[in-house]
């Protein structure tokens, strides 16, 4: 029965980090326009966490430079288990504009898998909103896999 | 039968449970009125405990550079300090532990809290941790001698020329005299005392060690699980302890004797006290600055609590 | 210490929330929101401008050989469109567009691609008769509009192009195999006699095949460069150019 509430509890208190590999910031302010009152993605108990080892959902955006592709990579081996990710915009999946580039490794599903890809250019805070909301989803069912 | 009392106070009333169970109503609640007060919905009012359950389920991770013992027993160290403070807290009428020197007593205990949270950044091995703890070192010593002030000048209140110490003796005065909130020389300790909690509690503005964009939360930035929720835990406790203290020393002579009325009058304070000086000011301020806390302890906080010392001294 | 927010933290205590109620609600975006994007496959005339101007290069177009004919297939990928609309303004016949759906997200990349298929017929050529025909008449016994005429005893074999609607049957019959359509003749761009010179068809080619010249009065065209769009056709003011057979 704890483990049915830690479960449960896994979709109604999910910490996001955000890390930024190269976004033009498009997707970034968006992200942090959830936060404010008019959209106020707190109310579902999302919260800012400010370590990756705090984190349950990790937001990605921008596409994935060369530079930051080993930091993202040791970022990512910080976050215990269980947790998911999410990319944001369309640069982490293909690039974007940035496409064929010598510095930008996109598409991120090369190295990492990532859960929910919201799309837009930039994304629209209320389709942030219901891309984490899936997240959450996917959070508990992981929580309910380990569980096994 | 003494003993299953004991163990009932510890674990449930006033130990774990209820400390805990409080804890984390006050910190949803803050949490709930803040957003209210920014014109947002904010959280369920019992977000904390998902918080809580949450950590539980996240696996730990302990870093190689880390004290692995140090590092796991400082969460634990500190819960237990604030399950005996509570115990020593009288809840209005009902006391758990009571002796004739209570006050100081709490005093060594409240800065366990602190210091197991400072031994838990250091032992984790990451540079943003020290800065975490060094500042932590400086408001710990910022709002300890405000405190004692206080503490001493309540004492003198009570007891005369010998300082009572006792929670249960002040209780007692309290009940013959009036709450000590309306005596003149102590209203400038009960002001002093309003602002000595958001530091303790580790709220916005005095939040510098814990700056959660500034120096990535701190000490606990390499903590992850269990021992992070514990740590979490640890601070919601403080908020009820922190409240009860203020009651316990300038709000107490309300008991009714029925101590279940009892525990829900000193709740319902609590809220009200958490809402005034935790909320309020975490709403309307933004994060000082090490250095500024430091002078605004040192001047106007300490002088506050010095001034009403020295008026007790004096008679009034 | 000043407290200068502290009036509005008391109003806004007592007062309703501003946030929107979404998801419990749905929220419509504002008028020209350009969302995801829908695209009509039977309006397309697979001029391939939308391809050229796309700056992440999201759209792709696909051939595919079929039965009778192509298959043409646009691939919208989402996760590499930058939605300036771009796409949008140079489609003429208004195939693309942005809608106002801003829920885009999905778990498998997959599902956030866009397409459409036209299928092309292939036109086929005239009817024709090899050697080896015995005139049997049985390609005239299984026509079921009568368009072809055997005669065995003058050995001779007509068909009317007008009514043979090039359903094949007749092939399928013929023991001999020697009937089969002909090479269709190449379609393209013809120019009529009410040619003014205005330049708008140069204007309007996507590709850039034709040549308008006002004061030398010359009209030409690329038939290498030409993807017979119809776009010429449909913006002639003087309607003398047509889309037909050429040698």
């Amino acid at each position: 029965m704890i483990k049915k509430a830690i479960a449960n509890s896994m979709q109604r208190s999910p910490w996001l980090y955000h890390v930024n590999t190269g976004s033009c910031n498009g997707c970034d302010i968006e992200l942090v326009a959830c936060l404010t009152p008019r959209y106020d993605v707190e109310r579902f108990g999302f919260k800012l966490a400010g370590s990756p080892r705090h984190a349950d959902i990790v937001v990605v955006s921008g596409p994935v430079t060369s530079q930051s592709k080993e930091r993202l990579l040791r970022t990512l081996e910080q976050v215990p288990k269980p947790y998911c990710i999410v990319t944001l915009g369309s640069c982490p999946q293909s690039g974007n504009v940035f496409k064929g580039s010598y510095s930008v490794e996109a598409p991120i599903e090369k190295f990492c898998h990532v859960d929910v890809a919201i799309a837009g250019c930039t994304v629209k805070p209320e389709a942030v909103v219901a891309g984490l909301y899936r997240a959450t989803e996917i959070l508990k069912a992981k929580r309910e896999a380990m569980n096994k | 039968m003494e003993y299953l009392k004991i163990i009932f106070n510890i674990l449930v009333f006033p130990g774990c449970l209820f400390v805990g169970a409080v804890g984390l109503l006050l910190a949803g609640l803050d949490r709930k009125v803040l957003a209210r007060m920014q014109k947002r919905v904010g959280p369920p009012v019992i977000q904390p405990l998902y918080d809580f359950l949450k950590l539980l389920g996240k696996e730990t991770i302990v870093p190689k550079a880390a004290n692995r013992k140090v590092f796991l027993a400082a969460p634990v160290v500190g819960f237990s300090a604030l399950v005996v403070t509570a115990l020593f807290l009288p809840v209005l009428g009902y006391r758990a532990f009571e002796g004739s020197a209570d006050l100081i007593v709490l005093l060594y205990l409240l800065t366990i809290p602190a210091v197991a949270l400072i031994v838990g950044g250091s032992s984790s091995g990451n540079p943003y941790a020290g800065i975490g703890i060094s500042r932590e070192m400086v408001t710990v010593m910022s709002y300890e001698l405000p405190l004692i002030c206080i503490m001493l000048a309540v004492a003198r209140k009570v007891g005369g020329s010998s300082l009572c110490f006792s929670l249960s003796e002040i209780a007692a005065y309290q009940q013959a005299n009036g709450s000590l909130l309306g005596s003149v020389a102590l209203m400038p300790a009960a002001v002093a005392m309003l602002l000595v909690i958001p530091a303790e509690v580790g709220t916005q503005p005095f939040d510098v060690a814990e700056a959660e964009t500034e120096i990535l939360e701190g000490p606990l930035i390499e903590y992850s699980g269990a021992p992070l929720a514990v740590f979490k835990l640890n601070t919601a406790m403080k908020m009820y302890i922190m409240t009860t203290l203020f009651s316990a020393l300038f709000l107490g002579g309300l008991a009714t004797g029925v101590t279940a009325l009892d525990a829900l009058i000193q709740v319902l304070l609590c809220i009200a006290l958490t809402l005034i000086c935790i909320t309020t000011v975490h709403a309307v301020t933004a994060r000082l600055k090490v250095e500024h806390l430091f002078k605004f302890y040192w001047t106007v906080v300490a002088g506050l609590s010095a001034l009403s010392l020295v008026l007790v001294w004096l008679g009034f | 210490m000043m407290f200068p927010f502290i009036k509005e933290a008391m109003t806004n205590l007592f007062s309703r929330p501003s946030t929107e109620n979404f998801p419990a609600q749905p929220v419509a975006a504002k008028p020209n929101y350009r969302g995801r994007i829908s695209y009509d496959p039977e309006k397309c005339v697979n001029c391939g401008m939308c391809v050229k101007v796309c700056s992440p290069a999201a759209i792709t177009r696909e051939y595919k050989d079929v039965e009778g004919g192509q298959e043409i297939t646009y691939h919208f990928d989402l996760t590499s469109c930058t939605f300036c609309g771009t796409c949008q303004d140079f489609c003429e016949e208004k195939a693309i567009v942005l809608t106002d759906d801003y829920l885009m997200f999905a778990e498998d990349p997959k599902d956030l691609i866009v397409s459409g298929t036209r299928f092309k017929e292939k036109v086929k050529g005239k009817l024709s008769c090899g050697e080896g025909c015995v005139y049997c008449g049985l390609c005239a016994r299984n026509c079921p509009q009568n368009a072809i005429t055997v005669d065995r005893a003058t050995k001779t074999w007509t068909v009317d192009h007008e009514k043979c609607v090039q359903c094949g049957k007749c092939i399928e019959k013929c023991p001999k195999k020697v009937l089969s359509f002909a090479e269709p003749a190449p379609e393209g761009v013809i120019l009529g006699p009410d040619c003014i010179y205005c330049g708008l068809c140069a204007r309007k080619c996507p590709v850039g095949a034709i040549t308008v010249d006002r004061p030398s009065k010359s009209w030409t065209i690329d038939r290498e460069k030409c993807v017979q769009c119809g776009l010429c056709v449909k913006n002639c003011p003087k309607k003398t150019l047509s889309m037909g057979p050429i040698e």
